[in-house]
């Protein structure tokens, strides 16, 4: 199982939701034209003309006039009036008595649960009516969740030609261009909006996308500027956070802190998990109140990484997946869903999470080399015969990827290769494969490294193998001691790997138990470390003393 | 003074220029009186002596306007200037039209002003117009026997001749409503009050608000406060806009706007609507989307045939980006006119269709 990246950055580009359910602050003007109460005595006079002069026709103007004019409370008696004529149209009788009972005058609208319902009905919607561009980015929506990559551009780009230069359509088709790995339409479409320079949504985009297209930002400048001349907290939430992350890789984290501070009085879900980002990956802590952040509607992604680092991997894995649910265009929910259900040893959950992924994007190899991982971790704890015959495909799958231009991919494919063949009961194959794995990790300076390890270890542990002992140690010494060997991850695995040597039978017990279960402290102690088995923040605690 | 006591309020008995025998006062909402008295006028039904016939006078309560900007603390001497102006323009544009003989719209036969009490603080100026009588078109929206399809539409294709000919004379409406539509037993329908009228080259003091007419009716820029800068994008497609509205108005009993506020997502919608949106350009796809929705209204039409020729009609002429407002055969051409005539047409054939078809 793997989720890390050789560098864990994350670019601020926008999110992109269903038409629906989009805040409307990416609908508001950055200054909002003057809209005055004008004056007007129109109801008024119906309202007296109605007395005078009680017909349909009049009655049926005073009603709408109410309803325009908020009042809607002054006219149930003309609502009455339309009900009881036998004269009056029907739809004005349910205007009538949308206004009595308050029963929605529209009826509810289907939308689709399942991709393939959302594509039917908003085809059959855009069949009439052409131009309505919010649907063709839903149709695109739609069309890339289940990876139909081609009918979601040209889905894309109807709508976008149909509403050019709009701000969230044009940061949305940069978001699917995103998706798709072709970057540079994605910057194109942003650097040609005429608001570029002016509109802090488009601009945070723009750096973002150039910076995920490996180009430095040629808009810093401006941007600066617009965070100085811009009041408005919200409007400014996604730029202040982007310029933020400059300053970070820059490594100018006291910048980045006060513009990350500003990015979080007005926070969006995006902001919200950028700033998770800062908080894991530089010493920038405490950015986010978790406290806030538990209120939030959705920002599951945040949630997610806040679960994350308080070592509770399941509600981490809850949110991952509803992040999931939430961002179907991209895979990237699907590879941290997968490698949470992984530390979790939830097997079929994994799978699961996997072939959605796949569905988006079928080429991904993490996510192959996941859902391999599971398929075969899931036969052994169910107690299946595990053949040549049944690893053939993973083989092959593994033996292609080999020759990948990335080594981070090979890496990763050694250690299926050292996973395969501890279940095989090549114990020494097993052993090498990993060791290689890590190696090449190493020579590159990969995190993954540190999961390779803790992998191989558990494969040592189950399998019994006679250096499982010494890996332990070895592997313990270093839990604690920097870089990735603090993550959480590592704390909440390497316990259950402690309960796994002292039981080597009961594995699979051990591996698939529901930690969050087990509330009392549980600590063991062992001639270097101390561990702390509890779900809420298991601790490891290493002793300095020589053997 | 109070207002019952102000001398527009006291026409009643009086003759006017030896010709006009002003008989009796009326409420704005009466058979026959068009508009309302929303702009501080009052309306009488006076008898011209020398063929007998009932006509309709509007009188402007300049005494009321002025008491009313006093009590609210305003600039009354600015207030007497709009007041002055505002008459002499409508005046000015029934003179206009009838030189023109615009006949879908509702001729002044007469103008002048009254003194009373011999003081001239206490002067009426007036307008005499024709009396419709059949009142306005709001009672076409009765499914009665007695209220036939082919007769809205004929009313519609005239409200279409009327705005042909406003435009032809470079003068926008704007404020089209289903009160402004007079309907006459042997003319058929004109167009009403053109108290909010903007003749293109004269901007008079309303052309200046945001919102011209009657802020209920009032397409979306202008709801939004969003700038249209050519006459022709900010007054003429207002006309149209509003044209839509009158026809869904008819045939479904809600206007475009009411049925847009119900459908669109109360944080689109502007703030007039009781929502926070706050920018045209922005909400423009969801303005977009609901008006496509709304228009499923007209699918409760029958015959099936012209509920969709007037759903087109409708898309036409109220679409809320104001650059779509127009025939769709005129208004991609290289100098985009709104080709109202191509609606008239389409009222035509259905006209004759439904005779044809035996439909009344």
């Amino acid at each position: 199982m793997s989720v890390f990246k050789k560098v864990d950055r994350r670019d601020l580009i926008p999110i992109w939701k269903h038409s629906n359910e989009v805040s409307s602050v990416e609908f508001l003007a950055l200054k909002a034209r003057d809209q005055p109460e004008i004056e007007s005595s129109y109801f008024s006079e119906l309202f007296h003309d109605f007395n005078h002069n009680r017909t349909i026709g009049v009655g049926a103007e005073l009603l709408n006039i109410a309803i325009l004019t908020n009042n809607i409370s002054q006219v149930s008696h003309v609502a009455n009036f339309i009900l009881n004529d036998k004269n009056s149209p029907l739809r004005l009788k349910d205007l009538a008595r949308h206004i009595l009972d308050g029963n929605a005058f529209f009826p509810l609208e289907s939308v689709g649960r399942l991709a393939e319902d959302e594509i039917r009905l908003k085809r059959k919607w855009l069949k009439e009516h052409p131009k309505d561009s919010l649907s063709w980015i839903d149709l695109g929506r739609a069309f890339v969740s289940i990876g139909e990559h081609e009918s979601a551009r040209k889905s894309i780009l109807t709508g976008l030609q149909l509403s050019n230069h709009h701000r969230w359509i044009s940061r949305v088709s940069a978001r699917f261009f995103i998706s798709i790995n072709e970057n540079d339409i994605a910057h194109k479409i942003l650097k040609k909006n005429p608001n570029l320079t002016s509109d802090p949504w488009i601009l945070s985009a723009e750096i973002a996308v150039a910076k995920a297209n490996g180009r430095n930002p040629q808009n810093w400048k401006v941007a600066k500027k617009l965070t100085e001349t811009i009041q408005s907290d919200f409007h400014l939430t996604e730029l202040n956070s982007c310029l933020a992350s400059l300053e970070l890789l820059d490594g100018n984290q006291k910048k980045a802190k006060s513009l990350f501070i500003n990015s979080l009085k007005h926070p969006n879900a995006n902001v919200l998990a950028q700033a998770k980002w800062a908080e894991r990956t530089s010493d920038l802590k405490n950015l986010v109140d978790d406290d806030f952040l538990k209120k939030q509607k959705n920002s599951n992604e945040a949630k997610c990484w806040a679960c994350y680092a308080e070592c509770d991997m399941k509600s981490a894995l809850k949110f991952a997946m509803l992040w999931q649910k939430e961002e179907p265009y991209t895979c990237e929910p699907a590879i941290l869903s997968s490698y949470l259900a992984g530390l979790l040893d939830d097997y079929e959950q994994m799978v699961n999470i996997v072939e959605k992924g796949l569905i988006v994007e079928p080429e991904n190899e993490t996510l192959n080399l996941n859902k391999y991982f599971a398929e075969i971790s899931l036969a052994e704890i169910k107690n299946e015969p595990l053949t040549v015959e049944k690893f053939s495909l993973v083989l092959k799958f593994i033996k292609n990827i080999s020759h990948s231009k990335d080594k981070g991919t090979i890496a990763h494919a050694y250690a299926n290769s050292g996973f395969i063949f501890y279940k095989l009961g090549d114990f020494i194959s097993g052993k090498e494969w990993y060791e290689k794995s890590i190696n090449m990790f190493l020579s590159i300076n990969h995190p993954s490294q540190v999961l390779a390890e803790i992998n191989h270890l558990r494969e040592a542990l189950i399998s019994k193998s006679p250096w499982g002992e010494s890996l332990f140690e070895n592997i313990t010494k270093k839990v604690g001691r920097g870089g990735l060997w603090n993550d959480p991850a590592i704390r909440f695995y390497m316990c259950k790997l402690e309960k796994i040597r002292r039981d080597p039978s009961n594995w699979r017990f051990l591996l698939t138990e529901d930690v969050s279960n087990i509330n009392d402290e549980v600590l063991v102690n062992d001639n270097t470390s101390r561990f702390n088995l509890s779900n809420k923040n298991p601790t490891i605690w290493v002793s300095n003393k020589k053997k | 003074m109070s207002h019952s006591q102000t001398p527009a309020t006291r026409l009643e008995g009086m003759l006017l220029k030896n010709k006009w025998q002003v008989s009796k006062k009326i409420s704005s909402g009466e058979d026959g009186v068009p508009g309302t008295g929303g702009n501080f006028s009052v309306s009488y039904l006076v008898e011209n002596k020398e063929d007998g016939k009932v006509y309709f006078l509007k009188a402007f309560d300049f005494m009321r306007r002025l008491q009313h900007t006093i009590d609210a603390k305003g600039n009354v001497m600015a207030d007497l200037n709009t007041l002055t102006s505002v008459y002499q323009f409508e005046n000015m544009l029934h003179q206009l039209c009838d030189s023109k003989r615009l006949k879908r719209i509702v001729r002044v036969l007469d103008a002048g002003d009254e003194v009373l009490d011999n003081n001239y603080m206490h002067v009426v100026p007036y307008l005499i117009l024709e009396l419709a009588d059949h009142g306005d078109i709001r009672k076409y929206l009765s499914t009665s026997a007695e209220i036939s399809i082919l007769a809205k539409l004929q009313h519609l294709k005239d409200v279409a001749l009327g705005l042909i000919q406003l435009h032809n004379s470079s003068i926008a409406h704007q404020d089209i409503k289903p009160s402004n539509i007079m309907i006459f037993s042997e003319l058929g329908a004109k167009i009403g009050d053109l108290g909010r009228a903007s003749l293109q080259g004269q901007p008079q003091i309303h052309d200046a608000y945001p919102i011209a007419g009657d802020p209920s009716y009032a397409p979306p820029e202008q709801i939004y406060s969003y700038s249209v800068n050519e006459w022709f994008d900010r007054r003429q497609r207002c006309d149209l806009y509003q044209f839509g509205s009158l026809i869904t108005f008819l045939f479904t009993g809600s206007t475009i706007n009411t049925l847009l506020k119900l459908k669109l997502p109360s944080d689109i919608a502007p703030k007039r609507w009781g929502g926070t949106g706050n920018s045209y350009e922005l909400s423009l796809p969801h303005l977009t989307q609901a008006f496509e929705k709304i228009l499923t209204e007209f699918d409760t039409v029958n015959p099936e045939w012209m509920s969709k020729k007037l759903k087109g009609i409708v898309y036409q002429c109220s679409h809320p980006n104001f650059k779509l407002r127009g025939s769709s055969k005129t208004i991609t051409m290289k100098n985009p006119v709104l080709g109202i005539e191509r609606f008239v047409s389409d009222f035509d054939l259905m006209i004759k269709k439904m005779k044809l078809e035996g439909i009344k």
